[in-house]
């Protein structure tokens, strides 16, 4: 599994993807890792199938005690699907997922990690050295959806929001906008149910200051393809499977 | 890969069977009710029959006492194999775990941060082999609960035609008690026949674990 820095200061941020290892049919996602010199993060840490790459790709950066902490965006197989596993292997550490979904990812298998419920207004994730932003994300595309902000490394962690699917080994970073458009637009047209909470999300997250806009699929934006991406996602129509049946 | 399925298979097929068994419970439990229900209706015929029927009214008390005893031990087989299925699922789960820590393994040369997933690992082959040692002996309990009822069901047999005897000298009473003696006969036929079912379940799971540990 490829893994790239994308950010380092007191503290690292790393993505994992491009599994060279994942079965085929298992579409390919984006995980992210946050690093500070005495404990970790592990932000949608991907679904079983890819477990073993993912744990094997993150010990080269820190041990299992380091990390206690896993956010959940929200209750996709591909989000968090291995943390039965991860419950195993982690010997002392908390989820941090949506209060809305505890009992659904509770059938993924939660023995020993805690469950710490993020209420609908979102809260913070403190690992000591930043306090990260838990921002509220509803209906994108989950009813109880969550995205993080790092205002130190100025990074959103946008979840499925920025999204594309994309040819095995695909860059890291969009480097043509506009060349990038047809690989995120049905993505965000079928998978995003509501036009008013897209508009509510992108509100919140234009006040935000972003460098780098992190989706759990496909690539990253940084720079100006961030503001780029929130006036092509503000103009575009999602819900579209509405009056198809 | 093959050889990868296929044990998947066979710990599934471990898993299904003593499940299964919960099924043919099911279908024990029902009859057990009924032989309940006619013990009674017995009663009352050998209070109308009085005399006639002296030697009938300890026995409809000792079927009574079976089915409830039936009910009871089907009860705790039922659970016994509820234990054994969540034991199983567990290994299952922990099986899978160790086969991706082992992939782990392969490719962690030159990371820097194992030493604390390497004792994960070893908890891991820990958690299993008590896992292993658990449906041991919950199987051999549920062995020894399955022969148990057998036994029951042979001494059942035994009064089973006790009743049929007794049935025949309580005169005009004689028909009614006969059928009672009757649905007892064939009562306990079923439950042997899905104990049966059960035991042989069982042997299939055990033999597929010796199997997989071979």
């Amino acid at each position: 599994m490829k893994a790239t820095n994308i950010y380092e200061g007191r503290y690292r941020w790393v993505v994992f993807g491009r599994d060279p290892e994942k079965p085929e049919k298992v579409i390919d996602t984006n995980q992210y890792l946050i690093a500070t010199p005495k404990r970790a993060l592990l932000l949608d840490p991907g679904g079983i199938e890819i477990f073993s790459s993912m744990l094997a790709a993150v010990l080269h950066h820190v041990s299992v005690e380091q990390i206690t902490d896993i956010f959940a965006s929200h209750q996709d197989p591909d989000i968090i699907s291995s943390l039965g596993l991860w419950d195993q292997v982690l010997p002392k550490a908390k989820l941090h997922a949506p209060w809305l979904w505890e009992g659904f990812i509770r059938h993924f298998g939660l023995n020993r990690i805690e469950y710490v419920s993020i209420q609908d207004e979102g809260g913070v994730i403190d690992l000591g050295e930043e306090a990260l932003q838990i921002v509220p994300a509803h209906y994108l595309h989950a009813s109880g959806n969550y995205h993080i902000y790092d205002p130190r490394a100025k990074i959103l962690m946008s979840g499925d929001v920025g999204a594309a699917l994309e040819a095995p080994g695909a860059p890291m970073f969009v480097d043509d906008f506009d060349e990038h458009i047809p690989k995120m637009k049905y993505f965000h047209q079928r998978w995003m149910p509501s036009n008013r909470a897209k508009q509510d999300w992108i509100d919140r997250v234009r006040k935000l200051d972003i460098q780098i806009m992190a989706p759990q699929h496909g690539r990253l934006f940084r720079g100006d393809d961030v503001q780029r991406f929130l006036d092509w996602f503000e103009g575009l129509d999602v819900g579209i499977a509405i009056g198809k049946s | 890969m093959g050889k990868e399925i296929d044990i998947k298979r066979m710990q599934g097929r471990v898993l299904v069977s003593v499940t299964a068994i919960t099924v043919e419970l099911g279908a024990v439990m029902k009859i057990a009710k009924e032989i309940s229900l006619g013990a009674n209706n017995a009663k009352a015929i050998a209070a109308r029959a009085g005399d006639k029927a002296r030697g009938f009214q300890p026995i409809t008390n000792f079927i009574d006492e079976m089915a409830r005893h039936t009910l009871n031990m089907v009860k705790q087989i039922n659970q016994e194999a509820l234990n054994i299925s969540r034991t199983a699922a567990a290994e299952i789960r922990a099986k899978d775990a160790q086969k991706r820590y082992e992939i782990v393994l392969t490719r962690v040369n030159g990371a820097g941060y194992t030493e604390g997933f390497g004792r994960s690992v070893k908890t891991l082959g820990q958690t299993l082999e008590d896992l292993s040692y658990r449906i041991s002996k919950q199987m051999q309990h549920l062995d020894d609960l399955l022969e148990n009822i057998n036994n029951d069901m042979r001494a059942t047999t035994a009064i089973s035609s006790s009743c049929r005897v007794e049935a025949s000298r309580a005169e005009e009473f004689s028909e009614g008690l006969s059928v009672v003696a009757d649905n007892l006969e064939q009562a306990v036929q079923i439950i042997k026949k899905h104990m049966k079912t059960c035991s042989s379940m069982l042997q299939e799971a055990i033999a597929i674990r010796r199997q997989l540990a071979a």
